[in-house]
């Protein structure tokens, strides 16, 4: 079913919005690194990148700073990146497979279910003390209501798609009743930590906390690049995909399960980060045309960029005190979209 | 050799859609399935082409079951021309007819001169730049039709029996390309071997196309053979409860369906 010669054989015919995504997460990411409450010249940068590959560079730095450089800015700008991506990536696949421009990853119950593990796990109070439960918790709600979600539509008569967008809505307001429920009965230390959860952030990113997210996520992401032609076959309509010989209930399978994991992954490390699904790919869109081969990996690219942005502002605006990323992302995404929907039927009329 | 509904019925509750229907297309016929609104047509069609799955009886394609061969090997088989087709996105109309090829996993290399072919014999080379969403309902069934022509057509690396089935394939186009598509499937019948079904709702389009028609009715199978032979004043009465006189062409004395006040 997945064919991969297909995806090779891409003939891109805008290579151009590639290059230039790429050169923009290049800066941004150069931005992000340098800039915080401690600022870092490019000079110091490349002087420590330098030593770690065994090179001298003229530019001194201090050991603090290299600390700064390698231990908080860059697992930071790293995770940022992966989560980005995968947020990205799975708005895109999931507006496809939908057939619907307002499916993003909290639709399939991924983000509702990992909030309500994190936060039935903080509420029960199994100790802080382990960094590591609380987002494998997280992963395992997130990866539990996805699951479940999809075992549901298969038992409903007709189009099982449409059905699984009704059911995630369904299993996302018991999930939200829950988290309410936990809330209700938290403490006010717990209800603090649960409020700056859900709202998302990288702030603690460490090398050794990340790593098992960054591996799920490339996995995830490697079968969702493959799903791009018979995902274009999706556009003719779900029927047609499956006369031009797309196994549509695989597909389906692959799609939900490799978004489960990627986000859940995402969600586990750095809470709920909402808007950039659902905004990237409309923007991609715009410049790439409907073409997944091309939308997959702009939206991967434009999903780093802009989690980039969003975090350094979480970081700056307020400094030395950090804003909540996902609050960033949804005062800004709301408005934004709402500007990009108003305008574009502007232009229909 | 035929792709073939043996005894086939699909029900939805208690609701028969069709009832113990048997019908085939082989290469080289051309088959019509005419039949009044709410006969059965579309759902034998969905029944053919593996989207429903019937309640009792088998489909199969050439003399193995539908269910055991694979969704990329039945795709280089046989083609199915949708009523209409809903592409909101900005696809060109050659990015449509392309993605017939999906199924042979080919080089774009191999495609084009394949595609070349089919847009020549489709007459679509001047909307092969368009837009899709942009053409008239008419034009988008002709580059809907030059796309299921691309998925099956025969190649050194794709031989054997083909089929296409076709649910009303002129419904929204003018005159001169509802000829054109028939004249192109009776083509593809006669010179290319192909298996065609389509479903029709012009008598005489049938009459004058078709080797073999299935009347349908209510679901159930009301007679079948060469048109001439079907399509009589009883018949036509019966099925669709109009009166009709059949008159003869001055030519060649082939038979025209006229209906009577």
């Amino acid at each position: 079913m997945i064919n991969e010669n297909a995806v090779k054989q891409v003939q891109f015919e805008k290579p151009g919005l590639l290059m230039i995504l790429t050169i923009c997460l290049v800066l941004t990411v150069l931005v992000n690194i340098t800039i915080g409450s401690y600022g870092l010249s490019i000079g110091k940068i490349l002087s420590i990148l330098g030593a770690q590959a065994g090179l001298t560079l003229p530019w001194g730095y201090a050991p603090h700073e290299e600390g700064i450089l390698l231990s908080i800015r860059m697992p930071r700008v790293v995770l940022g990146i992966f989560v980005g991506a995968a947020l990205g990536i799975s708005g895109a696949v999931l507006q496809a497979l939908f057939r619907n421009p307002l499916a993003e990853p909290g639709l399939i119950g991924v983000s509702g279910g990992a909030a309500l593990f994190a936060v039935a796990y903080i509420v029960f109070g199994f100790g802080f003390a382990s960094g590591f439960m609380l987002p494998i918790t997280a992963f395992a709600g997130g990866v539990c209501a996805t699951v479940l979600i999809y075992l549901l539509s298969r038992n409903t008569v007709g189009d099982k798609v449409a059905s699984m967008l009704l059911i995630g809505i369904a299993i996302n307001a018991i999930s939200m009743a829950g988290i309410g429920l936990f809330q209700f009965v938290s403490d006010d230390t717990q209800l603090r930590l649960l409020t700056f959860w859900m709202m998302g952030g990288f702030g603690s990113a460490t090398w050794q906390g990340i790593m098992p997210s960054l591996l799920l996520v490339v996995v995830g992401l490697a079968s969702l690049w493959r799903c791009a032609v018979p995902l274009n076959a999706y556009l003719l309509g779900i029927a047609e995909a499956g006369h031009l010989g797309v196994d549509t209930k695989k597909l389906t399978r692959i799609i939900i399960l490799s978004v489960a994991l990627i986000v859940g992954a995402s969600v586990a490390v750095s809470g709920i980060i909402s808007f950039v699904g659902l905004i990237v790919p409309h923007i991609v869109r715009q410049f790439s045309g409907p073409d997944h081969r091309l939308v997959i990996p702009a939206s991967a690219l434009l999903g780093a960029i802009v989690t980039l942005v969003a975090d350094l502002a979480a970081r700056t605006v307020v400094m030395p005190a950090e804003l909540p990323i996902g609050l960033v992302c949804s005062a800004v995404g709301g408005p934004f979209f709402l500007w990009l929907l108003l305008s574009k039927n502007r232009g229909r009329a | 050799m035929s792709y073939q509904a043996t005894n086939v019925s699909a029900y939805v509750g208690k609701k028969a859609l069709v009832k113990n229907i048997s019908l085939s297309t082989k290469p080289g016929v051309f088959s019509v399935i005419l039949g009044p609104n709410g006969a059965g047509k579309s759902t034998m069609l969905k029944l053919l082409a593996g989207d429903l799955k019937p309640s009792s009886g088998t489909i199969s394609l050439d003399q193995k079951p539908l269910g055991g061969i694979g969704y990329r090997e039945r795709a280089k088989r046989r083609a199915i021309l949708p009523q209409s087709s809903h592409v909101t996105f900005n696809f060109t109309a050659y990015d449509i007819v392309l993605m017939g090829r999906l199924p042979h996993d080919e080089p774009p290399s191999v495609s084009r001169p394949i595609l070349k072919e089919i847009i020549k014999l489709t007459r679509t080379e001047y909307l092969m730049e368009q837009q899709f969403s942009t053409l008239s309902g008419g034009e988008k069934q002709r580059v809907q039709f030059a796309r299921v022509l691309a998925q099956i057509w025969p190649t050194d690396d794709n031989r054997g029996h083909k089929y296409l089935l076709l649910d009303e394939p002129t419904s929204a186009l003018d005159p001169l390309y509802q000829l054109e598509i028939l004249k192109i499937a009776r083509w593809l019948a006669n010179e290319k071997g192909f298996g065609v079904l389509a479903i029709l709702h012009d008598l005489n389009q049938a009459m004058s196309y078709a080797d073999q028609v299935y009347l349908l009715k209510e679901g159930e199978l009301n007679r079948s053979g060469p048109p001439n032979d079907v399509l009589d004043k009883e018949t036509i009465r019966t099925v669709w409860g109009i009166n009709t006189e059949i008159l003869r062409r001055s030519a060649d004395h082939s038979p025209v369906i006229v209906a009577t006040l």
